[in-house]
């Protein structure tokens, strides 16, 4: 930080002895401005004639729509009376006249252009001519669903909440807006609802936000990192999303979202662990249905953290353990391998991760090919060579597939890190190792919080109410409150007595 | 700077303490697994220790081994037969122990000692008595598997479907030093080239010192358990016909009205049960009423039978001596070992024949 501060100051010292003294202050600040600017390629600067006047119109070429300047600026320049009369003449709603040369900088690198006499350079007309260059609103990528809308976040904040306030066309829903970063200047907008989100959480964020001090903002996953309370924790605390209409229902139970420009994620808080677990198709389905697919992905995920560190644990240590029945198929299979049950593991799932990393930076097409060509071609090569045991391989496999349940991809992330100190300390202490590693797993996450909210809410500390929503989900007439974790000023969704009611009878 | 001098501290700690984490490791594959050990006693203190273990073949079929040695201790033996092995003998898949006629007739309490002593032996392992030389019988394969592991699949499927009682290291030593209950094991000897339960043996304390035969299975579990079901028995019903019945419940109720007392204890055995297979023409409902009243007298004169033997013996397989333990405030050994000879002891039995399957 301090490097940096001295490289700014620098710039500071080069400009004043660059300009020349011989026009006005204001003059000499703007000329200074046309000089820097000048020095980039992409600024064009022309001079354009008009009843006798000479107009001095400046531009980033590849801020603004060159349509505009030729359709909507240019032909009522003719128009030229007087400086100040230019914003009634110009079908533009956003001309601003100042002088100020940090102001003229400002917005020149927002997509302005500007316009001024060359004999009078007091004044200086900005007028907004911006394009965004963004990609269409497309199909969730990361959060997939078969059932329910397929819209998802792209680059752009203004499409991000106009995504989401069409879903919640409501005066509630407040956003405030901030800029971050001292060289990206990301727009950061905070969503939250008026009279439903609490406050002190809403309050939280934007201190946190505000009080951030970086130079760039290249993703939403940024901020995460800055703004959550564990910075040190591999569990995220926030969760991200791309559906639009995620963020939009956690705003109505009073969660509050940030939505970053130039990053196609939403983030949401304070949230709970279990949240990680859900996809939002649960919502879309019968809760019967919708609870089963939870709790599947609830176990998949321990059966992913566990079963490797098990079977390394078990058959370094524990060999009474084995039921008869599965002793000969486990010692046939090891029986040609040299390598101790944590190598051997080490490397099956080492090998799994590179396929994972491989397929992750390599185009779709050769990605799905290396999949196969890996999964396939390796691992039978692997238990043919006799490196690894095909029990091993089976089990490997599982875990990584179930690893991959996880809707929230960052979580995917964290519980296939994790699984690695538990299967060290499985070898070297056993079950007691992975007692111990779980131990520390569970202590980690009781200290966690999110936004000053506890993390493993509702379980620690126990909020019976709040499991109508967790491992499983219960049918939407039950789920007439806000969950507790929110502390929300409104705590009613619904008339839970409304809700059941089936007007069917009286129609007839 | 504290902060990361505390950190340094912290991981230089897990590298200086590597000396204590050296905890003996078992690999699976680096050890051999004892599945089954048989014991005798070829003189008054020198034992026999046969023990199997399987050898796993490449192809995936189990080869049964044995290896015999003698010696005064148990974990002497096991040592010896390390140094005949490729790999280190260890005792944690144990699933049955054998002990040799004349062995069980001596006593078996100082051979039990390694099985209780040893924290990675189970409790659920299967005891039996064996009818032969331990050696011989073996040495040789009766199934894909090594005969620890067919042993012990042998009792447990017996057990579970409920043909003899339940029995494991843990029943037998619970009925060695409960008082009012004797142990039993079953008998096990090999007949032509297979492997059978030909019997249960009863013993006095550690010692084997009677046995009842196959017949007499049925009512032995049907007056051990106090809820029993799935046991069979061949009832005749006349010269060469048979009916075979199938317990679906039995319940086993004590009565015994004055505790350590020379009064009567009843035996109320309340049975429902259906018939399987029956071959003395068609099935009506009378002799539906004969074969209920046939097996019920079976049961009360066999049952009584079997309890005068017991009587006779001194011994108390069926724990008589600890449901009246359970009765009474005036409970004494001693003085119950007086008693229990001569009690009258008397099986009542209900039966009721549930159905006989629908064959016109």
């Amino acid at each position: 930080m301090k490097k940096w501060r001295n490289r700014r100051s620098l710039f500071k010292d080069k400009e004043s002895e660059i300009g020349s003294p011989k026009n006005t202050e204001k003059d000499d600040s703007l000329g200074d401005l046309l000089k820097q600017l000048t020095l980039s390629n992409d600024f064009t600067q022309f001079t354009y004639h008009v009843n006798e006047t000479s107009l001095c119109i400046g531009y980033y070429t590849p801020l603004i729509d060159t349509e505009i300047l030729h359709r909507d600026i240019l032909p009522y320049l003719k128009k030229w009376e007087s400086f100040s009369s230019l914003s009634s003449v110009l079908p533009i709603e956003e001309v601003i006249l100042t002088a100020d040369a940090a102001t003229i900088q400002e917005n020149l690198l927002k997509g302005y252009i500007f316009i001024f006499d060359v004999n009078n350079l007091k004044q200086v007309c900005l007028v907004k001519a911006g394009v965004e260059r963004t990609r269409q609103v497309s199909l969730p990528e990361v959060e997939f669903s078969v059932v329910g809308p397929k819209e998802s976040f792209v680059e752009a904040l203004d499409t991000n909440i106009n995504l989401v306030r069409k879903r919640l066309p409501m005066p509630e829903l407040t956003i405030k807006e901030m800029i971050i970063g001292k060289l990206s200047k990301t727009r950061v907008s905070v969503l939250y609802i008026e009279g439903i989100a609490n406050k002190e959480n809403v309050n939280t964020v934007i201190q946190r936000l505000s009080d951030l001090d970086f130079d760039q903002i290249m993703d939403s996953s940024y901020i995460t990192q800055l703004i959550q309370d564990n910075q040190n924790s591999p569990f995220p605390q926030l969760i991200d999303t791309e559906r639009p209409d995620r963020i939009a229902s956690e705003l109505g139970e009073g969660k509050v979202a940030i939505l970053v420009d130039g990053a196609p994620h939403g983030l949401i808080g304070p949230t709970t662990i279990f949240e990680f677990f859900y996809a939002f198709e649960d919502y879309y389905l019968n809760w019967a249905v919708a609870s089963f697919f939870r709790l599947v992905r609830f176990f998949a995920v321990l059966f992913s953290i566990l079963v490797t560190p098990l079977y390394v644990a078990v058959l370094t240590y524990h060999y009474e353990l084995i039921p008869k029945d599965l002793v000969s198929t486990l010692v046939t299979s090891r029986s040609a391998i040299p390598l101790p049950p944590i190598l051997e593991a080490i490397i099956l799932e080492l090998a799994i991760e590179l396929l994972r990393e491989a397929g992750a930076r390599l185009p779709t097409k050769v990605g799905q090919t290396i999949g196969i060509v890996g999964g396939i071609v390796i691992g039978t090569a692997s238990v043919e060579a006799g490196l690894t045991s095909n029990v091993l391989l089976i089990i490997v496999a599982l875990a990584a597939l179930a690893s991959f349940t996880t809707p929230v991809y960052q979580m995917g992330n964290t519980i296939r890190l994790i699984r690695f100190p538990f299967l060290l300390m499985a070898h070297y202490l056993g079950l007691i190792g992975v007692a111990v590693s779980f131990c520390f797993l569970l202590i980690h996450l009781l200290r966690l919080s999110s936004l000053g909210r506890p993390f493993l809410e509702p379980f620690y500390p126990v909020r019976v109410q709040d499991l109508k929503d967790s491992l499983i989900r219960l049918p939407f007439s039950m789920q007439s409150k806000r969950p507790i974790q929110e502390q929300t000023e409104d705590t009613m969704r619904f008339n839970p007595k409304k809700a059941k009611e089936k007007h069917d009878s009286k129609r007839i | 700077m504290r902060k990361l001098k505390r950190m340094v501290q912290i991981i230089l700690l897990p590298l200086f303490l590597t000396g204590c984490m050296n905890i003996d490791q078992h690999i699976l594959d680096d050890v051999q697994l004892i599945t089954g050990a048989a014991y005798e006693y070829v003189d008054d203190d020198t034992i026999e220790l046969t023990t199997v273990f399987p050898n796993h073949q490449p192809d995936g079929s189990v080869k049964n081994e044995t290896l015999t040695t003698t010696a005064i201790l148990n974990k002497e033996n096991r040592d010896k037969q390390s140094l005949q092995s490729e790999k280190p003998m260890v005792s944690g898949k144990l699933e049955v122990a054998l002990y040799e006629r004349n062995t069980a007739e001596k006593g078996i309490l100082e051979l039990l000692d390694t099985l209780s002593r040893d924290p990675s032996i189970g409790a659920n392992v299967y005891m039996a008595i064996l009818d032969g030389n331990p050696k011989e019988v073996l040495n040789k394969q009766y199934g894909n598997i090594d005969n620890g592991i067919f042993l012990s699949n042998l009792i447990e499927q017996n057990v579970e479907s409920g043909l003899i009682h339940k029995t494991n290291l843990h029943i037998f030593k619970y009925k060695l030093y409960a008082e009012g209950i004797d142990p039993m094991l079953p008998i096990i000897e090999q007949k032509e080239g297979k492997l059978n339960i030909n019997a249960i043996g009863l013993f006095e304390e550690d010692k084997l010192v009677d046995q009842i035969e196959q017949e007499k299975f049925f009512f032995m579990t049907i007056l051990l358990e106090r809820k029993g079901q799935k046991d069979t028995y061949a009832l005749k019903t006349k010269e060469e016909k048979k009916a075979s019945i199938v317990n679906i419940k039995s319940v086993r109720k004590y009565d015994i009205p004055k505790p350590m007392t020379n009064s009567e204890i009843k035996i109320n055995i309340n049975l429902k049960a259906i018939i399987r297979e029956y071959n003395d023409g068609t099935l009506n409902k009378q002799k539906i009423k004969k074969v209920e009243n046939a097996l019920k007298e079976e049961i009360e004169t066999k049952s009584e039978e079997m309890i005068q033997q017991f009587q006779e013996k001194g011994i108390d397989p069926l724990g008589i001596g600890e449901e009246v333990r359970t009765r009474t405030r005036q409970w004494d050994q001693k003085k119950w070992k007086e008693l229990y000879p001569d009690i009258k002891i008397t099986v009542q039995a209900k039966v009721k024949i549930m159905e006989s399957g629908v064959i016109e």
